[in-house]
């Protein structure tokens, strides 16, 4: 489903740029829930958000069903990241002005629905993730592993074809790390494929893939 | 809403534009209130259709009695006629009151006062005075004064049933009056010698019913007579076929409306300009405000963005926020110049009140400052990187 081929990326500090990604390979298949490890600083939220289609400015081909992604214009892009992907972020990212249940029904709304028609739809996942009865709360009103869950909510509710999440219990302490990772994996057995940036080891168990980061290269563990 | 979040600085920068509406909708219910006013005194949709009067005047008096020529000619009516607002335009014989014609006397040709009478004269020392039947029956009689009748025929009393010539027609004198007498000598020359006819005889003898020096206009339903006048005159002016011999006049029976009119224009304009400027410095208070909106507001642009958000959307997110902003300001305004006109009302000889007119242009422009001044930030909204943001 992604196929990443010799990606490279630099920042530019002061005068000279600083490679991040040095000719990343990498091939994504439905259904994999794969782990990415590797020291702070490695370049892995920069892959992570290259493979959401947040960031354009790389070099090399990447490859969506076959298709090259880079080509594609702002509206493009945008349809692509409201209908493909899902993003988990370690600080939630909730809009704190909102409602949980209007965090959750964004996507639905930038993908064309009305506000009518998320409502039900919005309920039962809320409902089936556990906070139900938190819909009109505000994320300050929640604890952090209830407002990651509404963040996962928000990053499924479109039904995307993979999740892209990044250290999504790095925030939470053991138990609740536990319980959103069953989350994940039953999304997982579901049929949605998961990519999950990680620095716990015991989040790895859940994973069938792990690949490490290191100076900007990418090495997989083969077990 | 974001705005309703922030209920204090968005109230702050809403001032300007409920200021600004305020006084845009005061002048427009003020000057609608004025029109419907105006409109309703001097063309009420009811009874009679209402007239003006032109007069032509020239600056040869003594040409303008002796002329033949007619002071509006057909061609002249018929080219009124086709003016707006004119339904019809009719000759009137000019109503005189004072003339003057030749007459001889003792051999001498000269020029004396004539008073034209439409009911009763004045009374008289010798014969009898003019009456009624007179001027119902437009007859050639005329009561002369002490003095005249004096020159003509030495003894007054034997003047009465004699003939005295005026202009081209004989007239019977059947009166003499006695002119009040200036015992100090002082006005002699004010005191006036006049010779008193009926105003019909003149009308029928002496005016050949061509030299009617006025013409009514009859105005239309919904138009204003004072400038229907005022058109007519314009019109006369410069294509009448007397342009050449003075000047074509309308006395406006609506002076009086002139003058509100005046204080109104002087208040427009001092509104008016309160209005722009009020609401310009609001628009740059909400262009103020939206550029700090979106730079407090970065990270939820960016997680909008990561949803599915496109440029265009983010843009059309801000720039709605800023039109709401202002239209619930432009709202207040409204409400605030109803409750201006109304108090104004009580000093002003007309009534104001709600009309859909003022409440359209008044949320009309409260939205047009809002998308104008919002439109900068929202697109700087729409341009941020999703991933310096996130
Ligand atoms: N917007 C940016 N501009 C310049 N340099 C950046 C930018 N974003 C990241 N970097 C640099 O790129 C490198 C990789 O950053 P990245 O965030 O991908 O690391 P990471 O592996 O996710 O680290 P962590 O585990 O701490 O999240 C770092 O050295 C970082 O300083
Ligand atoms: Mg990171």
């Amino acid at each position: 489903m992604i196929k990443l081929k010799k990606i490279q990326k630099a920042y530019k500090a002061e005068d000279d740029w600083i490679p991040v990604l040095k000719d990343i390979d990498l091939t994504v298949e439905q259904g994999d829930f794969l782990a990415i490890m590797g020291p702070s600083g490695s370049g892995k939220s920069t892959l992570l958000n290259l493979i959401g289609f947040v960031d354009k400015a790389y070099r090399g081909d990447y490859l969506l069903d076959g298709e090259k992604v880079m080509s594609k214009g702002d509206q493009d892009l945008s349809q692509l990241r409201n209908e493909r992907v899902g993003f988990v972020f370690q600080q939630f990212n909730l809009i704190e002005t909102l409602t949980v249940a209007e965090n959750v029904e964004l996507p639905l709304l930038y993908a064309g629905w009305t506000q009518k028609e998320t409502k039900v739809r919005v309920s039962e996942l809320l409902t089936k993730l556990g906070i139900g009865d938190k819909e009109d709360k505000y994320p300050k009103q929640l604890s952090g592993g209830q407002q990651q869950r509404a963040a996962i909510a928000r990053a499924i509710i479109n039904e995307p074809d993979f999740i892209l999440a990044d250290e999504p219990t790095g925030a939470l302490d053991t138990r609740t790390s536990e319980d959103i990772m069953h989350v994940f994996q039953q999304l997982n057995i579901e049929g949605v494929t998961i990519v999950l940036v990680t620095h716990d080891p015991s989040t790895v168990d859940y994973c069938n893939r792990v690949v490490h980061m290191q100076d900007g290269l990418l090495t997989e563990e083969v077990n | 809403m974001a705005l309703l979040k922030n209920k204090k600085r968005s109230f702050l920068t809403m001032i300007g534009i409920v200021i600004g509406i305020a006084a845009v909708s005061t002048i427009m219910s003020i000057g609608r209130g004025f029109e419907r006013y105006v409109m309703d005194a001097l063309n009420p949709e009811e009874g009679d259709l209402v007239t003006v009067d032109i007069a032509f005047q020239s600056e040869d008096p003594m040409w303008m009695l002796e002329t033949n020529d007619e002071l509006f000619t057909d061609r002249d009516l018929q080219s009124l006629e086709r003016l707006s607002g004119v339904a019809e335009a009719t000759r009137i014989e000019g109503n005189l009151q004072y003339t003057s014609l030749d007459t001889r006397v003792n051999g001498e040709e000269r020029y004396v006062d004539i008073t034209l009478t439409e009911e009763s004269g004045r009374g008289v020392s010798v014969g009898r005075g003019l009456q009624l039947s007179d001027y119902t029956r437009s007859s050639r009689v005329a009561v002369i004064p002490h003095t005249l009748a004096e020159e003509m025929f030495l003894i007054p009393e034997e003047s009465v049933g004699k003939g005295i010539r005026l202009g081209d027609e004989l007239y019977t004198i059947i009166g003499v009056y006695e002119a009040a007498i200036d015992r100090t000598g002082l006005f002699s020359e004010f005191m006036l010698d006049e010779v008193e006819i009926p105003a019909a005889s003149y009308n029928l003898y002496h005016t050949q019913g061509g030299t009617a020096s006025e013409v009514r206009l009859t105005v239309q339903r919904g138009s204003l007579p004072s400038e229907v006048a005022s058109e007519a005159v314009t019109y006369l002016e410069e294509e009448g076929s007397m342009r050449a011999m003075g000047s074509y006049e309308h006395w406006d029976m609506s002076m009086m409306t002139d003058g509100v009119s005046q204080v109104l224009n002087g208040i427009t304009l001092f509104i008016a300009s309160v209005a722009g400027i009020s609401l310009f410095i609001a628009g740059i208070g909400v262009m103020n405000m939206m550029y700090i909106s979106v730079s407090e507001r970065t990270k939820e642009i960016g997680i909008r963005r990561a949803l599915g958000a496109s440029q265009k959307s983010i843009r059309l997110q801000f720039v709605l926020e800023g039109v709401m902003m202002t239209s619930i300001g432009g709202a207040f305004g409204y409400l605030l110049g109803l409750m201006f006109s109304a108090a104004a009302a009580i000093l002003l000889p007309f009534s104001t009140g709600v009309d859909m007119v003022t409440v359209l242009v008044s949320l009309g422009i409260s939205s047009l400052v809002g998308l104008i001044f919002s439109y900068a930030p929202a697109n700087a909204a729409g341009k941020k990187e999703i991933i310096d943001i996130i």
